[in-house]
């Protein structure tokens, strides 16, 4: 199986971005995934995607980052609150489904 | 990875600045951040506000990058009465909330041990309403303490 990219990012890449990169790796360990995990800032959000090519992009700034066309975004909050967090998690694993 | 210092029951606030320097002013008197830390905090605020809509207590986890902080550690105050903060990302809603967490995150390897400890708190409500209730800081930091050695375990 080929592995999965996602990108993380958040107002400084350092916080709430490493929150929500811990929850996806531990979460894909369960679900036997295979999918990298990268954070950045939003600032640099959009390089980064250009330079990795994610399969999905995961911001907890919003979903009007700027970036490359093409990769969805998912809007991360609420796998910090915890609220409503089972639709994002079906989000982010219908991004990540083999053809 | 908890200083009782920074662990308070019982603040009341008129907003989310005042709230914030006051958290900013223990890790700063705590010598955990330099002067430039509280400021830097309120700026990112306004620019990326940090509610979290957390299941039965609402919270907030103030923060900034690396460069103003010394050493990682958090300052949990548990409010008298909520205050208001914007809610994370782009909408418009307001949080109420009932606890804030003030991050300082040194950047480094054991921020990563520090995050993971905290990430449950955020997640569970059963923890936060305990947090919420507890009736003074010793008991706060009891909870952690059972909190941060349940993470501990799991590892």
């Amino acid at each position: 199986m080929q592995e999965k990219k996602v990108l993380i990012c958040c107002a400084n890449g350092v916080a709430t971005s490493t929150f929500v990169a811990m929850k996806c790796k531990n979460k894909f360990k369960e679900l036997g995934i295979n999918a990298a995990v990268t954070t950045c800032t939003s600032l640099e959000v959009k390089s980064k995607a250009q330079r990795l090519k994610p399969d999905l992009i995961i911001s907890n700034v919003g979903k009007t980052i700027s970036v490359p066309e093409g990769i969805p975004v998912v809007y991360g909050v609420n796998l910090l609150s915890g609220k409503d967090a089972d639709k994002t998690w079906e989000e982010i694993l219908a991004c990540l489904k083999t053809e | 990875m908890i200083d009782k210092n920074l662990i308070v029951k019982g603040g009341s606030f008129q907003n989310y600045e005042e709230a914030i320097r006051f958290g900013g002013r223990l890790l700063y008197e705590n010598g955990y951040v330099d002067s430039g830390y509280t400021d830097s905090v309120l700026e990112r605020e306004a620019q990326f506000p940090t509610g979290l809509p957390t299941q039965g207590v609402p919270m907030a986890i103030p923060h900034t990058g690396s460069e103003h902080v010394l050493k990682s550690m958090f300052c949990l105050v548990v409010f008298s009465d909520p205050v208001m903060f914007r809610q994370m990302g782009e909408t418009s809603e307001m949080i109420p909330a009932e606890i804030m967490v003030m991050l300082a995150i040194d950047g480094g390897e054991k921020h990563l041990k520090f995050l993971s400890n905290l990430i449950g708190l955020f997640s569970d409500g059963t923890v936060l309403t305990r947090i919420k209730d507890a009736k003074d800081s010793e008991s706060i930091c009891r909870i952690l303490k059972e909190f941060e050695q349940f993470n501990l375990d799991e590892s």
